[in-house]
C-alpha cells in the first residue's frame, strides 16, 4: 500500500515536470508579447492631446480603427495584393529549386542549398538597394529587355512604366519575392526531403505518369511544406516596407507598412499607428485561419 | 511443393532474352535467358549484390537493360516506362503511400487507368477482403502494423490483375514468426487470385518453401533454374550447392574406379565411391558435394568406399534429428582437418556421442553428387556449423543477439541523426537568415543609440561621464582616414574628452519620434550631449523646452559664428544652438539626359521628364521649391499658399511626373540614370562632383531654400561641459576648414575660406566654389523656410505624407 503511494506521487512529480519547463517560455511571451499587445491595442483606442508629447488620453477612440480602412484602404490593399503575388511567384520559383536540390542534386545537394542560402546572410536593405542598380535604367535587365526590344510590349502590359522598371509595382513585387524566396524554399525543401522516393517509383509502378504522380503523391505529400513556406512569406511580405520604399513610385511604393512607419516616425501619431497595426493584424489572422481550413494541414502526415 | 508445378503447356509471361545490364565498368546482370510461365510462383534467389533486384527492375521498368530485351505477353516493353507496363510491384518497405487511406492506396492503380470512383473502389474493396484487411479500409497505412502493411502493398499491387506481380523482398521487414506465416499467405493468395508472382529473395528456405521454380543467381550471373528438388539435389555449381540448404563440399579429382563405381580422390586423402562420373575423365578436378541429412551412422566402414571415418566435434540434439560435427583427419598428410556436418534421425537406438568419439559415416550410392571443379570452401558450408556452434554455446547467442540489437539500434539511431540532422540543420538555417534579415545593422545601430550608458538626470549641464555623446547626420565629420585624422580625433587629442560619434540621422521626423520624445517627453534625461537636426527641427526641441542654454562662456569661438545666422527668429543670439553645416536645396541635372540647361523649377515638370525626375522626402525642401516654382513665398507663414504648392504637388505625383521622394539615394539615382534632374542638396553635389564632373547643381532662377543642421544640447545631457568643448573646437576656423574640405558644405564659421587658401590644392579651389561661398546675387534667392506652428505643421506633413506614398 505504502509503495503504491510513493510510486503515484513519483508519476505525479513527472508528470508536472513538463509544465515546469514551458514555465519561462511563457513568462518569455507574457513579458515579451502579451504585455507589448494589450499596451499596443490600449493606444491603439486613445488618443494623443499633442502629438509632439507622448501623453495619451484613454478615450475608447474606436474612430482610430475606422479611420485605419478609410484613410488607407488603398495602401491596406496594395500590401496584401503584392505579398499574395509574391508568395504564389516564390511558391512558383522556390518549388522547382527546391525540388531540384532534394532529388536531383546528389552530393551537390549541401552547396547548392548554400548558393541559395548564402546572398541571404548579407543585409535585407543591402539586397534591396542591390536590386536598384539590378532594375535601373543602366542596369543589364533593362538594356537586356531593350536589346530584345520586348520593353515596349512590356510597357504596354504595365509592367515596365515610362520604359523602366526600377520604381515600379513590378520592382517592388519582385523584391519582395527575392527576398522572401528562402523562407519558401527551406520549408518546401524540407517536406520534399522527407518523402520517400520509392513512393514515387510506386506510382509509377501503379499506371501513373510523372505528372500525376506528382500531383497525386508529391505535391500533397510537401503541401505542409508549402504551407509553412506561404505563411513565412506572406505574413512578413505584408508588412514590409523597405521594399516598397526602395524600389515603388509615390504610388506603387505606398503601402500599409510605409504607413505604419511614417504614422509612427513622421506624424507622431501613435495611436493610428497602433490601430492600423492591429487592423493588418487581424485580417492577416483571418486570412490564414481561411487558409489554413482550405488547406486542411492536420490530415496531411 | 512440386504440386504446383504448371502445366506443361502454360504459356510464357515473361521472356528475357540475353537481358544484360551494366554500371559503368560493374556488371549487375550478365546475359539473363529464361521465361516465366504464366501463373508460377517464380523466385529469383542469391545474396544480396547478385544482381537479383536489378533483374526485377527491368523487368518492372525502373531499370533499362544495357543490351537484350525484356518480353512481357509477347512484346517487347524493355524502353516502356513502368506506368506502361502491366506489371505491379510490392516494394521492400512497402512505399504505401502516407497521406491516403487504406482503401484509397488499393484503389490507386486502377484510379490511375481511369476506372471510375465507385468501380475502383468497390474493386479495392474486394481486394482487401481476399488479404482480410477488409475492416482497416479507411485507416491510414501508418496506423498499419507491418503484416498489415504488407498485405495492403499486395492487394494494392494485385488489384490491377498485372501479367505478373513482382515481390522484392516483401518479407524482409517482418519477424520470423510473422514471416513464417505470410509466407503461407503469400501462396495462399497466388492460388487464390492465380497471377504470376515474381519473388526476390535472399532466403534460401523461403524460396524453397514457396517457389514453383527459382532461379539461382551469383554475381549478376543466372546459375540455376529449377524446381526447388532439382536445385536442392542437384545443384548445377559449386555455388548452388552451398548456397541452398547445407552441404558439405569436398574437394579431390577423378581417379579411376572403386568396387566399380567412379571413384574420386578427395584433397584430404580419402577416396570414395560416387554413382557416376557423369562423363569426367581421370584427374578432372571435382568437387564432392553430400547432404548432412544423407550421412548414416555405422559401426563398420563400407568396403565400396561410402563411408569416411572421423572423430565426433560436437553432437547437438534437436529433437527430431540430431546434428553432428565431425571432424576428418588429413589422410594425405596435408595440414588441417577437414569439418563435416551430418544431420541423422535421433531414436533411441543411437549411441552416445562424446568429444572425440571416432565416427564412421556411411551414404547411399546417389548421396555424393559430383560438381565440376574445385571448391574454395571445404567442408561444412559455414551457416551449419555456425548454428552448432551458436547452439552450443548459450552464452554465445546471448552476446550475439545483443550485438545484433546494438547495430541494429545504432543504425536506427544514425539514421534517426541524419534525418532529424537535416531538418535541423534546415532550421538552423532558416534561424540564421531570420537573425540576418530581422536584425542586421539596423539592430546593431539600435543597440548603440539606445544605450544610455549609465547617464545620470540633471537639469544643469553635467561633467561626470567620461565620454561626450555626439548624434548626427551621416558622412557629416571628417573620418581618419589617409593619413588625415578626422576631427573626432583631434578633438579628443586636443582635450582628452572620449567621444562617441554616432550618425545614425537619418531623418528629422524619425529622429523626434525616436531619440527625443520617448526620452525627454516622458521626462527622461537625453541620449545624447550634442544632436544635430535642421533648423526647423532644433525649434521645436527648444520651443517644447527640451534644450538646455549653451554655456556661452565656455565657448569663445562662437564669436566666429557667421552674422547671417546670429539672429534667427527662434534663437535670437544664438543661445540654445550653434550651427553646425549650412546648404541649398537646389536641383541637380546630367545635361546629357536633360539635353540642355536646367534653369527653372518648373523645367523639372516638362512632360519629356516624366517618370525620371526625383524630389526629396524632406518636405520643407519639396515643398519650398514647390512654392517658389507656384511665385509664392516660402519664407513666410501662408498656408494657402502652401496647399496650393501641395496641391501641384500631388497633381504632378498622380500624373506620374516623379519617380521618388528619396534621401540621400537621390545620388544613386543621379549617377545611374535612372534620374535626369532631381532635388537635391548643395553639399552631396559637389562631393559627387569629383567623380561625375558632368552633373550641373544650379540654383533656380525662382530661387533656393537654404537650411542648416544646428547643434543643441538637449535637456539633461550628461556631459554638457564637454559639448560645449566640443562646439568651441569645430568653431575654431583652423578646424572648421578641415571640416569644410571634407563635407563641402556651407561653413556658419567666419575665417574659413581664408584657411582653405592657406591649405592650398584642392581645398583652396574650393574656397572658389559658388555653391560652397555664394556671392551675394546668389544668396539673396536663397530661402529660409518659414517657422510654422505646430498644428499646421501636422497638416502639412499629413499632407505630405499622403502624396509622397509615404
Amino acid at each position: 500500500m505504502a509503495s503504491t503511494v510513493v510510486d503515484n506521487r513519483t508519476q505525479r512529480n513527472g508528470r508536472k515536470i513538463p509544465y515546469l519547463l514551458v514555465v519561462p517560455g511563457l513568462l518569455f511571451l507574457f513579458v515579451f508579447f502579451i504585455v507589448p499587445l494589450i499596451t499596443l491595442f490600449k493606444i491603439s483606442l486613445s488618443t494623443k492631446p499633442n502629438r509632439l508629447i507622448p501623453n495619451y488620453d484613454f478615450t475608447w477612440e474606436w474612430s482610430n480603427y475606422s479611420q485605419a480602412f478609410t484613410d488607407f484602404g488603398p495602401q491596406l490593399l496594395r500590401a496584401f495584393g503584392y505579398a499574395a503575388v509574391a508568395t504564389i511567384l516564390c511558391a512558383i520559383i522556390a518549388y522547382p529549386i527546391a525540388y531540384f536540390v532534394a532529388f536531383k542534386a546528389g552530393k551537390w545537394r549541401t552547396i547548392l542549398l548554400g548558393l541559395v542560402m548564402i546572398p541571404f546572410f548579407t543585409s535585407f536593405l543591402l539586397r534591396t538597394i542591390a536590386w536598384q542598380s539590378i532594375l535601373s535604367n543602366e542596369g543589364v535587365v533593362v538594356k537586356f529587355l531593350e536589346l530584345i526590344s520586348i520593353d515596349g510590349l512590356l510597357n504596354d502590359l504595365g509592367i515596365m512604366q515610362n520604359g523602366r522598371l526600377l520604381r515600379t509595382r513590378t520592382a517592388v513585387i519582385g523584391g519582395l519575392t527575392y527576398n522572401f524566396l528562402p523562407f519558401m524554399l527551406l520549408p518546401i525543401y524540407v517536406s520534399l526531403e522527407k518523402i520517400d522516393l520509392r513512393l514515387v517509383d510506386a506510382a509509377a509502378d501503379l499506371y501513373s505518369p510523372f505528372a500525376a504522380t506528382f500531383r497525386k503523391v508529391l505535391l500533397p505529400l510537401s503541401l505542409p511544406g508549402v504551407f509553412a513556406g506561404t505563411l513565412l512569406t506572406f505574413i512578413p511580405a505584408t508588412g514590409d516596407f523597405i521594399n516598397a520604399e526602395l524600389l515603388g513610385d509615390p504610388k506603387s511604393g505606398s503601402v500599409i507598412g510605409r504607413v505604419v512607419q511614417s504614422e509612427f516616425l513622421e506624424k507622431n501619431d501613435y495611436p493610428s499607428a497602433a490601430a492600423i497595426s492591429f487592423v493588418l493584424m487581424m485580417i492577416i489572422t483571418a486570412i490564414v485561419f481561411v487558409y489554413a481550413k482550405f488547406m486542411g494541414t492536420e490530415d496531411l502526415v | 511443393m512440386s504440386s504446383q508445378l504448371p502445366a506443361p503447356n502454360a504459356d510464357t509471361v515473361i521472356q528475357l532474352d540475353n537481358v544484360h545490364k551494366a554500371f559503368g565498368d560493374f556488371v549487375a546482370v550478365e546475359s539473363a535467358n529464361f521465361s516465366i510461365r504464366r501463373g508460377e510462383f517464380f523466385s529469383l534467389l542469391g545474396p544480396s549484390g547478385c544482381g537479383k533486384t536489378t533483374l526485377l527492375k527491368m523487368i518492372a521498368g525502373f531499370e533499362l537493360p544495357t543490351a537484350g530485351r525484356v518480353l512481357l505477353e509477347g512484346a517487347d516493353v524493355s524502353h516502356v516506362p513502368p506506368y506502361k507496363r502491366n506489371v505491379n510491384t510490392v516494394f521492400q518497405q512497402y512505399a504505401l503511400f502516407p497521406h491516403m487511406t487504406v482503401v484509397d492506396n488499393v484503389a490507386f492503380g486502377l484510379r490511375a487507368k481511369k476506372v471510375d470512383v465507385g468501380h475502383a473502389t468497390r474493386r479495392a474493396k474486394e481486394m482487401l477482403d481476399i488479404v482480410k484487411l477488409g475492416e482497416f479500409a479507411q485507416r491510414r497505412p501508418a496506423q498499419l502494423s507491418g503484416g498489415q502493411q504488407q498485405r495492403v502493398a499486395l492487394a494494392r499491387a494485385l488489384v490491377n490483375m498485372p501479367s505478373a506481380l513482382l515481390l522484392d523482398e516483401p518479407l524482409a521487414a517482418l519477424d520470423l514468426k510473422l514471416r513464417e506465416s505470410m509466407q503461407l499467405e503469400l501462396k495462399r493468395i497466388q492460388r487464390e487470385v492465380g497471377i504470376t508472382f515474381i519473388f526476390v529473395t535472399h532466403d534460401q528456405g523461403e524460396a524453397l518453401t514457396m517457389s514453383d521454380r527459382i532461379a539461382v543467381m551469383s554475381r549478376g550471373r543466372v546459375e540455376q533454374i529449377g524446381t526447388p528438388e532439382e536445385i536442392y539435389s542437384k545443384p548445377a555449381s559449386i555455388f548452388v550447392a552451398g548456397f541452398i540448404g547445407s552441404a558439405n563440399l569436398l574437394p579431390g579429382a577423378m581417379s579411376g574406379t572403386l568396387e566399380g563405381h567412379p571413384a574420386v580422390q578427395l584433397d584430404s586423402g580419402h577416396r570414395i565411391g560416387i554413382a557416376s562420373s557423369g562423363g569426367l575423365s581421370d584427374g578432372h578436378p571435382v568437387t564432392v558435394m553430400i547432404r548432412p541429412e544423407r550421412f548414416n551412422v555405422v559401426s563398420q566402414p563400407d568396403p565400396a568406399g561410402r563411408s569416411i571415418t572421423g572423430t565426433v566435434q560436437h553432437a547437438i540434439f534437436h529433437g527430431a534429428d540430431m546434428k553432428l560435427v565431425v571432424h576428418l583427419p588429413n589422410t594425405s598428410g596435408a595440414a588441417g582437418v577437414t569439418e563435416l556436418s551430418a544431420t541423422i534421425e535421433a531414436d533411441d537406438n543411437l549411441p552416445a556421442f562424446n568429444h572425440g568419439d571416432p565416427i564412421t559415416m556411411a551414404w547411399a550410392v546417389d548421396a555424393p553428387f559430383v560438381l565440376q571443379g574445385r571448391s574454395s570452401v571445404i567442408g561444412a558450408t559455414t551457416t551449419d556449423v555456425d548454428e552448432v556452434q551458436a547452439a552450443l554455446d548459450g552464452k554465445d547467442i546471448g552476446a550475439a543477439k545483443h550485438a545484433g540489437d546494438g547495430i541494429a539500434a545504432s543504425q536506427f539511431g544514425r539514421r534517426a541523426l541524419i534525418a532529424g540532422g537535416s531538418v535541423l540543420g534546415a532550421a538552423a538555417v532558416v534561424g540564421g537568415v531570420l537573425a540576418v534579415t530581422g536584425g542586421g545593422p539596423k539592430a546593431e545601430s539600435d543597440t548603440d543609440g539606445s544605450n544610455p550608458g549609465g547617464t545620470s538626470a540633471g537639469s544643469t549641464l553635467g561633467t561626470g561621464a567620461a565620454e561626450l555623446r555626439i548624434f548626427n547626420w551621416q558622412a557629416y565629420v571628417d573620418p581618419s582616414e589617409d593619413g588625415a585624422i578626422g576631427t573626432v580625433e583631434r578633438f579628443s587629442e586636443a582635450t582628452g574628452v572620449a567621444v562617441t560619434y554616432a550618425e545614425d540621422l537619418n531623418d528629422n521626423n524619425e529622429f523626434y519620434a525616436k531619440e527625443i520624445e520617448p526620452y525627454l517627453g516622458t521626462g527622461k534625461p537625453a541620449l545624447w550631449d550634442i544632436v544635430c537636426p535642421t533648423n526647423w527641427m532644433a525649434a521645436r526641441i527648444k520651443n517644447l523646452g527640451w534644450a538646455e542654454p549653451l554655456p556661452l562662456d565656455r565657448i569663445p569661438n562662437r564669436v566666429n559664428l557667421e552674422d547671417r545666422f546670429v539672429n534667427q527668429a527662434w534663437d535670437f543670439g544664438a543661445v540654445y544652438s550653434l550651427p553646425w553645416q549650412a546648404g541649398i536645396t537646389g536641383i541637380a541635372y546630367n545635361p546629357a539626359l536633360t539635353g540642355g540647361e536646367i534653369k527653372s523649377i518648373n523645367d523639372l515638370f516638362k512632360p519629356d521628364f516624366k517618370g525620371k525626375v526625383a524630389m526629396l522626402s524632406e518636405m520643407r525642401d519639396t515643398l519650398g521649391l514647390m512654392m517658389l516654382a507656384l511665385g509664392s513665398d516660402p519664407r513666410v507663414l501662408d498656408e494657402d499658399a502652401a496647399m496650393a504648392a501641395l496641391d501641384r504637388l500631388e497633381e504632378l505625383t498622380n500624373d506620374g511626373q516623379f519617380q521618388a521622394f528619396t534621401g540621400n539615394e537621390y545620388l544613386a539615382g543621379l549617377e545611374s540614370g535612372d534620374f535626369v534632374a532631381c532635388v537635391a542638396w548643395s553639399g552631396d553635389v559637389v562631393q559627387l562632383q569629383y567623380t561625375r564632373p558632368d552633373i550641373q547643381f544650379v540654383i533656380p532662377e525662382e530661387g533656393a531654400m537654404s537650411w542648416y543642421d544646428t547643434m543643441i544640447i538637449p535637456r539633461g545631457a550628461p556631459n554638457g561641459v564637454a559639448a560645449a568643448e566640443w562646439m568651441n573646437f569645430v568653431y575654431d576656423p583652423v578646424q572648421a576648414a578641415q571640416l569644410t574640405y571634407w563635407v563641402q558644405y556651407i561653413s556658419p564659421v567666419k575665417g574659413v575660406r581664408e584657411e582653405l587658401i592657406k591649405l592650398g590644392g584642392d581645398a583652396a579651389a574650393l574656397a572658389d566654389s559658388p555653391i560652397l561661398f555664394p556671392n551675394e546675387e546668389d544668396s539673396a534667392r536663397l530661402n529660409v523656410f518659414a517657422s510654422i506652428p505646430d498644428d499646421i505643421d501636422a497638416t502639412l506633413t499629413e499632407r505630405f505624407l499622403g502624396i509622397t506614398g509615404g
